[in-house]
């Protein structure tokens, strides 16, 4: 979710660079507070762990891939101050040294990854969780995962409203946001399925880092599990149909064009265009892909449906093209051998 | 991995790679808020920032195809983005090459001006990051102004992904050698990553007993400011300058 200059015009991007230099002055302020001047080094190599954990991508949809954020992890681990400077060190490491996102855009990318993420991860997992030591499993999986779907979507959810201000694109807001957080809601269940397991992992390993569960069974509790993927497939499907409700339609936007091309004198082709549509409104049973009287309900169905065959087709695919595919950066991680070792 | 299959050019010697960080930093920002400032149909305006970071790429001796090769990887947003603009708006509009002229939709100009300001900014944060090593980088930002605790995050976290990555190659080794050519479970991928969250734990208190050890007490040595040269100072110059230029010629030309 990188935002790019491009899109962004200058009073956007400076009010945001604004923004991340106030929001990373108070981190850094209170980070300092709780955390010991001299446990810097700890931020550094847990920021080095996320960062490398990041490198490693899976794909969402074709030509889009998502990779584990961490926001949630380290706000759980360390709270969200530290957790928000050490996500801001890597979201700047990224854009110097990848190129992710732009220099200008930096202000932008800070806000709503390195700000925005630890912050509302914090606050939805101590929420659920109650701050104890001694939390249930259930309880304890819908905090990870809750946090980490809403801090991943509430980060997905600014572009296109910062895009929007800046009106630099021309997709309207409602289709851009429709297809962010439909995304970024795949990306962010897969998060949460991930940041629950390293922390109940974690749980047993380190339990001075990590609030202590009450049982030792191990995995998802399975009911949990199923209402969790269910309730992402529905906010997919109801993001995508929101964003399939804006794109106009390619024999409309046909018409729109010639209505537009002719001069105002040639009636002809406008009532031709006039006729079209009003045939077409006969014989359509369900015009723009809605029940006449059905109203949003039956677009969120096929949303629904839609965004189901899209992603079954899109992991086959990705199933299919995994096999032999060069990795994108010199720098993944791991799958290359060390070379052997020199002479020490 | 050896450090330098991540910023494998910074390290080589040019005029570029000697200027200072700080220059470089503020040019790059300059170049790119003048490009990112056009108006949002402008196109031919758009070309001529393209010349000075790909003139001082070419001088800096970084391969040219490791350039289009990051290009490539980087562009995806971009292109998806700058595509939707022709598919909303539809209006045709006229535009000219001399003594050429055509009409063609609306969203193709608008378009098209997305993907040259995402050339521009990525030829300049390209530059900037393959001639410029991080370390003084992260110098650069804190005598810029950003707080000193976040500039230490980036030259730590900057320090310690080579070895999380080696951890990480290592773990994904392991792996592989004992459970030969079967695709990775989700539940024990899980727990691998938390075995390796807490080893990079462990890692970290030791790094910081040994740091706390030789005298660490939580501030930042590396910063220390060179002093600018004169041609630090000139390149400075002519970037505000050229970007100045280019800018004001622009809404000179539109009236």
């Amino acid at each position: 979710m990188h935002m790019g200059n491009e899109l962004l015009t200058l009073p956007v991007a400076g009010a945001l660079f604004a923004g991340a230099a106030g929001g990373l002055g108070y981190a850094s302020a209170k980070a300092r507070k709780g955390l010991d001047e001299k446990k810097v080094p700890l931020l550094g190599v847990l920021g080095a762990f996320v960062f490398a954990a990041q490198m490693v991508n899976f794909p969402v949809l074709p030509g889009t891939s998502g990779h584990f954020v961490g926001a949630t992890l380290l706000a759980v681990v360390l709270g969200p101050h530290a957790a928000a400077l050490g996500m801001a060190a890597i979201v700047i490491v990224q854009c110097l040294v990848f190129q992710d996102g732009g220099l200008l855009a930096l202000g932008a990318n800070l806000v709503n990854m390195a700000l925005v993420g630890p912050y509302v991860a914090h606050a939805i997992f101590s929420a659920i969780s109650g701050g104890g030591r001694d939390v249930s499993r259930a309880r304890f999986y819908a905090a990870s995962f809750l946090a980490a779907l809403g801090s991943v979507l509430a980060g997905a959810i600014l572009v296109p409203i910062e895009v929007s201000v800046s009106g630099v694109s021309a997709a309207p807001f409602l289709f851009f946001l429709g297809v962010m957080a439909g995304v970024h809601a795949v990306i962010g269940a897969a998060e949460g399925a991930i940041t629950f397991a390293v922390l109940a992992a974690l749980a047993r390993l380190r339990p001075d880092l990590v609030p202590v569960l009450r049982d030792e069974r191990r995995g998802a509790p399975l009911g949990a599990a199923l209402a969790s993927v269910l309730a992402a497939a529905a906010l997919v499907g109801g993001f995508l149909s929101l964003a399939a409700s804006e794109l106009p339609d390619g024999l409309d936007s046909t018409l729109e064009r010639l209505e537009v091309l002719k001069p105002a004198g040639e009636e002809p082709a406008r009532s031709a265009a006039d006729a079209a549509e009003r045939i077409g409104e006969k014989i359509a049973i369900f015009p723009d892909y809605s029940r006449p009287g059905g109203g949003w309900y039956w677009t969120t169905v096929s949303g629904i449906l839609g965004a189901a065959l899209v992603l079954g087709v899109a992991s086959a695919a990705a199933r299919a093209l995994r096999t032999g595919r060069p990795r994108a950066d010199a720098a993944s991680a791991g799958g290359r051998p060390d070379p052997p070792p020199g002479p020490a | 991995m050896h450090h330098a299959s991540i910023d494998r050019y910074a390290s080589l010697e040019s005029p570029v790679h000697r200027l200072d960080a700080r220059a470089k930093l503020v040019a790059v920002l300059v170049c790119t808020a003048a490009a990112v400032s056009e108006p949002r149909h402008e196109v031919a305006g758009l070309l001529p920032y393209l010349v000075p970071p790909a003139a001082l790429i070419l001088a800096s001796g970084v391969p040219v195809s490791f350039i289009l090769k990051r290009l490539l990887v980087i562009s995806p947003f971009a292109l998806s983005v700058a595509a939707l603009n022709p598919i909303f708006e539809t209006w045709p509009v006229r535009v000219g090459l001399g003594p050429w002229e055509t009409t063609v939709r609306a969203g193709w100009v608008t378009g098209g001006s997305i993907l040259l300001k995402f050339l521009v900014s990525a030829l300049a944060l390209l530059l900037l990051a393959t001639t410029t090593r991080l370390s003084r980088l992260a110098g650069a930002m804190s005598s810029l102004g950003v707080p000193r605790a976040l500039a230490m995050q980036v030259a730590l976290l900057y320090r310690f992904v080579f070895l999380v990555v080696d951890e990480f190659g290592r773990a994904h080794r392991a792996a592989s050698a004992r459970a030969v050519g079967s695709k990775g479970l989700a539940p024990a991928a899980a727990a691998a990553l938390a075995g390796l969250f807490a080893r990079a734990l462990r890692r970290a208190e030791r790094v910081t007993q040994a740091m706390t050890a030789r005298g660490f007490d939580g501030s930042f040595a590396g910063a220390s400011a060179a002093r600018l040269r004169a041609a630090d100072v000139l390149f400075v110059a002519a970037a505000l300058a050229l970007s100045a230029g280019l800018r004001l010629r622009g809404l000179w030309l539109e009236g």
